[in-house]
């Protein structure tokens, strides 16, 4: 117990579940038993839930949502990639600073030239989150390769390597578990943005647009059941990289402070 | 392992994951979608009335209200869209916020004229406004306007009033409405024969006023349609769902296709294909953009047609309601002086006009392009085309006695338009609209009976009111359908069933207020022809009969005509029961 308030404690794997389990409950049963005055009860959220998985094909929907993010972040990450290891020819450092500056850009009426310029609905829906996606990659990428310490550069001169193969061993190679990290961390920005694109083009459906009709009846116990679905899947998402992580970088958390 | 198994071993899982989970989840094993099947709507009757003006009785123009705030009186918030109907609202406002002069501070009110284009945001305000009024009964109240047919819908918003301790209330004053600008647009050839409409898709913001002028005119001819806006069925009218009214004259300017499954009798063939949008339901400036942009397509209805279906209509929370009983009689008072002004003096309507500029605040939109709108213009498309765009009208306080059945003889127009479009969008789709709130609940015509009584036998400019010729055909028909209402056999009288279907027939006339009614009567083969001719002009007749007992302000003389045809128009074979049962039929074709 006393491991729980001491700092930069370990405390035991059991203890700590255990400790997670209860918090998790009290949040529960405080929702169950003081219901707010416009808060759906968790009564109806459970029942809402049951209903949109049972007759609106809730798991359909996600999984049509999902295959789009998935789709959306494959194209992004490799862009990004590409983007911010070119930053190592002063020719293209102009292309990813102007990228990275383009998080600021709202996506009201740009979605209207995405639409000009593609043939269909659904490549409209991805380049629009392809672009959301892209830019916040680029940032966190380009920081990552601005880690790269001149101990780290010398090292591989030291080595015999010409610039190139220092280049290729330290920054890409050397920096790769960092870049998924910030995959991990930018994913959720596609999440953000899917409601928006699913209303866009509502012809394939999705989670997005689930979440729109019910809102637009007021539905809050749908609207909250459907984010928590969100949130679970997102929570989901994070370990998976997590693990991912672990299997391909197994040394990667050696610095890491225990 | 080394790295390259590791990958290797990677992609194996991933590619193993990616199709298991794909096949489950189309394979049915896991909960589906529940499968819609396509509707058949009873067909949409809705009330007509208004055109050529009674007026012998001209209302002298008053003093325009001045521009200086008044600053006195109750304050009560009015949050309006960009909507041309409110015009009598703006003049009796004088400004965003009541001025001296202006009828709303005459009335010792202090009205603030908001923005608000987002419907779920008036939602959300409303409910915000009843807990803030439970604290501080002082706070201004907040009323919003919506279309008359869209309040069933927006009466979802109850379940949340109703926890906050109160429900919706309407204002029983309407101070306008839509008279052109709400339409269908379409291919051309969908006027000659609305059946080239089926397999066709027509893009709309969904559950809202301009969808129901489609499902209208879908009803009035027949046509099914599919509720499912993912979904194709090539045997109904589909929809293509756009985020507003103006991303649904996008869709068709881009006509960019959208991918779909196929469904066949509600059955999901797996066949995906391409729709792109023939056709928008939308309203003013989308029809302006498509006719700029793109060109096309031709107005094929629009609420000048069915001229009662959306009246603007008031609604706020009954806390605040109950507890201002003064202040909504200050309110519609100021109302009804200010629309005889603006429907009897062009220069109260331009004052109105850029009152409405300043207050929906687009810099490119002056008082002179609202003025322009409200009158309705025809304009030439990209194609050369002619368009007509816009159209609103505004109300006085004989045209709202009118609307809520008050006038003498009266049928509550405003009853059947919000009762039938209640019932189509419930039907369509039961899953986010279960019910919704009856409106006995919601309104309560006593103050406006009240201020009848006080107008009791002072002269009122009248309300417009729809002339028919008796001799006029109509020239061009919006839509036709035949009705199964089961007479007697032999005889003109109706059984019980048919009573049933007079009803629906009767609202849906009602809201098409503007559109002449063609009763065609057609019999079966049996029995001699004359007295078949004869049997059925009785049995049109009969119809007309029943709707003008019904409802004189409805259907005036002329407005009803009646043709016989005998057994010489046959739509199946007499060789069957089945056969002779469709044949004895009702058609009512409407049209101007």
């Amino acid at each position: 117990m006393k491991t729980l308030f001491a700092p930069n404690a370990q405390p035991h794997r059991l203890v700590f579940t255990t400790m997670v389990v209860a918090q998790v409950a009290l949040l529960l049963l405080i929702w169950l038993f003081y219901p707010m005055q416009l808060f759906p009860s968790l009564g109806e959220v459970v029942r809402s839930l049951g209903d949109l998985i049972t007759t609106q094909g809730l798991i359909q929907e996600l999984w049509a949502s999902m295959t789009t993010a998935l789709q959306a972040l494959a194209v992004a990450t490799l862009l990004a990639l590409g983007i911010s290891y070119l930053t190592a020819l002063p020719f293209f450092r102009p292309i990813a600073y102007a990228a990275s500056k383009m998080r600021y850009l709202t996506l009201t009426g740009l979605t209207f030239f995405m639409a000009l310029m593609m043939s269909s609905g659904h490549q409209v829906k991805l380049s629009v989150l392809i672009f959301g996606a892209t830019v916040y990659l680029v940032t966190g990428m380009t920081s990552v390769i601005l880690t790269t310490t001149q101990e780290e550069m010398d090292h591989a001169r030291t080595l015999g390597m010409g610039e190139w193969r220092s280049f290729w061993e330290v920054v890409v190679l050397g920096k790769l578990d960092e870049m998924l990290e910030v995959v991990r961390q930018n994913f959720a920005i596609i999440w953000t943005m899917i409601t928006l694109v699913e209303t866009l083009y509502q012809s394939e459906g999705g989670i997005g647009l689930l979440l729109y009709k019910q809102n637009r009846y007021l539905h809050l116990d749908g609207v909250l059941a459907i984010q928590l679905v969100i949130l679970a899947t997102g929570a989901v998402q994070d370990y998976v990289f997590v693990l991912l992580r672990r299997v391909f970088f197994p040394y990667s958390a050696l610095t890491t402070a225990k | 392992m080394t790295t390259r198994g590791k990958i290797v071993i990677g992609l194996l899982l991933v590619a193993a994951l990616y199709f298991g989970i794909n096949k489950l989840v189309s394979s049915g094993a896991v909960f589906k979608k529940a499968e819609t099947q396509s509707v058949m709507l009873n067909s949409i009757e809705l009330p007509a009335a208004t055109g050529g003006s009674r007026a012998t009785i001209v209302v002298p123009l008053a003093p325009l209200p001045g521009t200086a705030p008044a600053d006195k009186g109750t304050p009560v918030v009015w949050e309006v869209m960009a909507w041309n109907s409110q015009m009598a609202g703006m003049l009796a406002n004088g400004g965003p916020r009541s001025t001296m002069g202006s009828s709303m501070a005459a009335n010792g009110l202090d009205l603030q004229i908001v923005r608000q284009d987002d419907v779920s945001k008036m939602q959300a305000d409303l409910v915000k406004n009843a807990l803030d009024l439970q604290n501080k009964p002082a706070m201004p109240g907040l009323i919003v306007s919506i279309m008359g047919d869209g309040l069933p819908a927006f009466s979802a918003v109850q379940t949340q009033l109703q926890k906050a301790g109160t429900s919706l209330q309407i204002i029983p004053y309407s101070v306008g409405k839509s008279f052109g600008e709400d339409k269908l647009m379409g291919p051309k050839e969908w006027l000659d024969s609305p059946k080239s409409a089926l397999g066709k898709t027509i893009a709309c913001y969904l559950r809202d006023g301009d969808q129901n002028i489609a499902l209208k005119w879908c009803a009035d001819n027949g046509l099914k349609v599919n509720p499912d806006e993912t979904t194709y069925d090539p045997e109904a009218v589909n929809f293509m769902a756009a985020s507003d009214f103006l991303v649904a004259a996008e869709k068709y300017i881009l006509g960019k296709p959208e991918a779909r499954t196929k469904v066949v009798n509600g059955k999901n063939t797996g066949v995906i294909v391409d729709v792109v949008a023939d056709a928008v339901a939308t309203w003013t400036p989308g029809d302006v953009n498509i006719a700029k942009q793109r060109g096309g397509l031709v107005n094929i209805v629009s609420t000048k047609d069915y001229s009662n279906q959306m009246p603007n209509i008031m609604v706020t929370t009954k806390r605040w309601y109950d507890a201002h009983p003064k202040e909504v009689l200050g309110l519609m008072t100021a109302f009804a002086v200010a629309g005889d002004q603006v429907k009897s003096h062009p220069e109260a309507l331009a004052r109105a006009a850029d009152i409405s500029a300043t207050v929906y605040g687009d810099q490119d939109k002056p008082g002179a392009y609202w003025l322009k709108y409200y009158k309705s213009v025809s304009e030439a498309d990209r194609n050369g085309d002619v368009v007509e765009l816009g159209g609103s009208k505004a109300f006085n306080f004989s045209d709202n006695l009118n609307l809520f059945g008050l006038d003498e003889g009266g049928t509550n127009i405003y009853a059947a338009v919000y009762k039938t479009f209640g019932d189509v969008q419930s039907k369509l789709y039961p899953k986010e609209l279960p019910s919704y709130v009856p409106l006995a609940d919601m309104l309560d015509l006593t103050p406006l009976k009240k201020l009848q009584a006080q107008y009791k036998g002072k002269t009122v400019a009248p309300a417009e009111t729809q002339q028919f010729a008796a001799d006029d055909e109509i020239r061009q028909s919006v839509s036709k359908r035949a009705w199964n209402i089961a007479f007697n056999s032999g005889q003109s009288t109706f059984t019980p069933a048919a009573e049933r279907d007079l009803n629906q027939l009767f609202n849906d006339l009602v809201v098409a207020g503007r559109l002449k009614v063609a009763v065609h009567g057609h019999t079966d083969n049996t029995g001699d022809p004359s007295r078949n001719q004869q049997l059925s002009e009785d049995r049109a007749m009969a119809v007309q009969h029943w709707l003008q007992a019904k409802s004189r302000s409805a259907f005036p003389d002329g407005r009803v005509q009646v043709y016989a045809h005998g057994a010489t128009e046959p739509v199946a074979s007499n060789a069957t029961p089945d056969g002779k049962a469709k044949n004895r039929r009702v058609e009512i074709v409407l049209g101007n």
